[in-house]
């Protein structure tokens, strides 16, 4: 019995085809741009995560009025010192233009492979080459980096000029991961002492110092001991990182929260309109069945089955349209709304992570509210008297 | 076979006072009887007939319809007794749009214990009898207005009730199709159906033989 009425809804759903189809039209859209922005910002998130991952524990820049200056190696040995910091290292970074592409480069030089930073390295990196010691002459270069290079001069090395002409012949060793790329494309690391030379970073002197704390425990007492031994530095901790990273993609572009609402209010108008009450012809259809015998439950079951088909497909098509379009076509427009357009833009690829909240979030927005705003006028309809749509 | 008792039946009205449609109605119609109700329109024609039907509730009295009381059915037992007892056909004919003569025909019956393929037989045989086979796929809205007159008529007589109840059956047909409606009537009579129709036309009275006349007068 039940089957005959699933048949009659099946029925339904084709007989008012447009009007169906356009219903349906916005439900898929409203799906796809929620997951969309969803699936980014998920997938931006556990990416930046990664990368924050590869952070040293505690960075420390020297200030001077205001702004960071050199700092003096010497000060490494008495940070030793402090109970809780098992490594303190120098590091350079600066700008290097890149002539054959036209690029400018961030060259980072850190003795990473040192001890006991080597662990949170290995994390970002891929296709480590062992042979070429990275303490002698290898870099590690980002995706960007590698690609810019192959273009320009096909090679797998650069042969760094600094100002006195010198030349540094440095080939690649490996390449960061294409996960952390939003950070990592245009990044050159290298050792520490040939970026002292190509950066021309006078002898005893860095642009920071980084620190390995094994004990994340300990990092409070770190800080406030660091502090008390030089007030000019600036401490920056993986975890202020992390936050600062969110921030950066904290939807700071008005467009696609525009967007964002224009899809909203087109939803809202459908439901307004659906929950405003049925139409004529909705009215007169369900008091001609209960006219002719049908019950409120079987006239309920019908309209709950074509508006279930209705939505959970729009659903699941709004779901894979937005699959396709971010992990698949690397969510072309929107994901440059989310990183923004002054920022050199990474090619990097968004990984998927499936998240049941969100799936739950988006189900609720949709096919939950859709099938309220019409099943509740359907049943006040289907039990009221019928002889008043007749008339 | 049809048994108003002290009827009372009033409509609360947006202002609030109450409007008094049937005040202490009684009603005696026996099998096979074709009664015709007689009156105004809005002196209560239609509310009779739904309350009939069990589309509506008296606000005090008894209606019992084949030896069974309906005037405090539930919504669902009144459907189920709908589906059995009568058939339904409505001033605008009320076809249901974008299906075709046969499907109209079925819905009914969806609900009911038949087959797919019993259903289909039975509108089929009856579309037969009455000669309308040719339009079994027709959509309902192609169909002329003695057309889908007929139609209505069949999809009363689906589910075999033996009461029919005609609401205004001739208000939108011409003379030509009134007559042809009253003829079927006729017909369903001589197969012992129970029939009441409610009208403000004369032509009934002129065309009919009428086991009984019902005068409505509309109240103040
Ligand atoms: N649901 C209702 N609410 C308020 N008034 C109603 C309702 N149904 C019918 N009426 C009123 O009751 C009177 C009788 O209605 P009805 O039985 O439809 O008359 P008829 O069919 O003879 O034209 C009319 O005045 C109509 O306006
Ligand atoms: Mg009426």
């Amino acid at each position: 019995m039940e089957n005959k009425l699933f048949l009659y809804a099946l029925h339904s759903l084709k007989r008012r085809f447009y009007k169906n189809f356009s219903i349906s039209l916005v439900l898929v859209f409203l799906v796809f741009i929620l997951f969309s922005v969803l699936f980014i910002k998920t997938s931006l998130e556990h990416e930046l995560s990664i990368s924050a991952d590869g952070m040293p524990d505690i960075t420390l820049q020297k200030l001077q009025g205001g702004k960071s200056v050199l700092v003096d190696t010497s000060r490494i040995d008495k940070l030793l010192n402090i109970q809780g910091i098992s490594q303190a290292v120098p590091r350079n970074w600066g700008y290097y233009f890149f002539e054959p592409s036209d690029a400018n480069f961030i060259i980072v030089g850190f003795d990473a492979f040192d001890g006991n930073f080597q662990s949170s390295l290995k994390k970002v990196i891929e296709n480590l080459d062992d042979k070429i010691k990275f303490n002698k002459d290898g870099m590690i270069v980002g995706v960007g980096v590698k690609k810019l290079i192959e273009q320009s001069t096909g090679l797998n090395y650069i042969n760094f000029i600094n100002n006195k002409l010198d030349i540094y012949k440095v080939p690649i060793i490996a390449t960061f991961t294409t996960q952390s790329s939003i950070f990592s494309n245009d990044v050159i690391l290298m050792p520490y002492n040939l970026s002292k030379q190509i950066l021309e970073i006078p002898d005893n002197k860095a642009t920071d110092i980084v620190l390995k704390i094994p004990n994340p425990d300990e990092i409070p007492t770190v800080i406030k001991k660091i502090n008390e031994m030089y007030p000019d530095f600036r401490i920056i901790t993986q975890e202020s990182l992390r936050i600062g990273y969110k921030n950066i993609f904290d939807y700071e572009s008005g467009i696609f929260i525009t967007l964002f609402i224009v899809v909203l209010f087109a939803f809202f108008v459908l439901v307004y309109d659906k929950a405003s009450g049925l139409n004529e012809s909705e009215k007169s259809e369900i008091s001609i069945l209960k006219a002719i015998g049908w019950k409120s439950s079987d006239i309920i079951y019908i309209k709950t089955m074509e508006n279930l088909i209705l939505s959970i497909s729009s659903f699941l098509i709004g779901f894979a349209f937005a699959y396709f379009y971010v992990y698949i076509f690397n969510a072309p427009i929107l994901k440059r709304l989310f990183l923004g357009y002054s920022n050199i833009y990474p090619n990097f690829n968004l990984v998927f992570n499936l998240d049941i909240s969100i799936i739950t979030i988006v189900f609720f927005l949709s096919v939950c509210i859709y099938l309220g705003a019409v099943l509740i006028p359907t049943y006040k309809c289907a039990v009221v008297d019928a002889e008043e749509g007749i008339r | 076979m049809i048994e108003f008792k002290h009827i009372d039946k009033r409509f609360q009205l947006k202002n609030g006072s109450f409007l008094k449609v049937l005040n202490d109605f009684n009603l005696h119609v026996e099998k096979n009887d074709l009664l015709l109700i007689k009156g105004v329109s809005g002196c209560g024609k239609s509310t009779i007939l739904n309350i009939c039907a069990a589309l509506q509730k008296p606000n005090f009295g008894e209606i019992i319809v084949n030896g069974e009381s309906i005037s405090k059915l539930s919504d669902s037992f009144a459907s189920e007794f709908r589906l059995k007892n009568i058939g339904f056909i409505f001033q605008k004919h009320n076809l249901l749009t974008g299906q075709s003569v046969l499907q109209n025909l079925a819905i009914p019956l969806l609900v009911s214990n038949y087959t797919l393929a019993q259903i289909e037989k039975k509108a089929t045989d009856l579309l037969d009898k009455f000669e309308l086979l040719n339009l079994k796929d027709e959509p309902v809205e192609n169909l002329s207005g003695g057309e889908s007159a007929r139609v209505a008529i069949l999809r009363a007589l689906i589910n075999d009730a033996n009461i029919i109840l005609a609401d205004e059956p001739t208000a939108n047909l011409d003379l030509g199709l009134s007559e042809l409606f009253i003829s079927y009537m006729h017909l369903l009579k001589d197969e012992g159906k129970t029939i009441i129709i409610s009208t403000h036309d004369d032509i009934f009275e002129k065309r009919c033989n009428y086991t009984n006349i019902l005068n409505l007068k509309k109240k103040t």
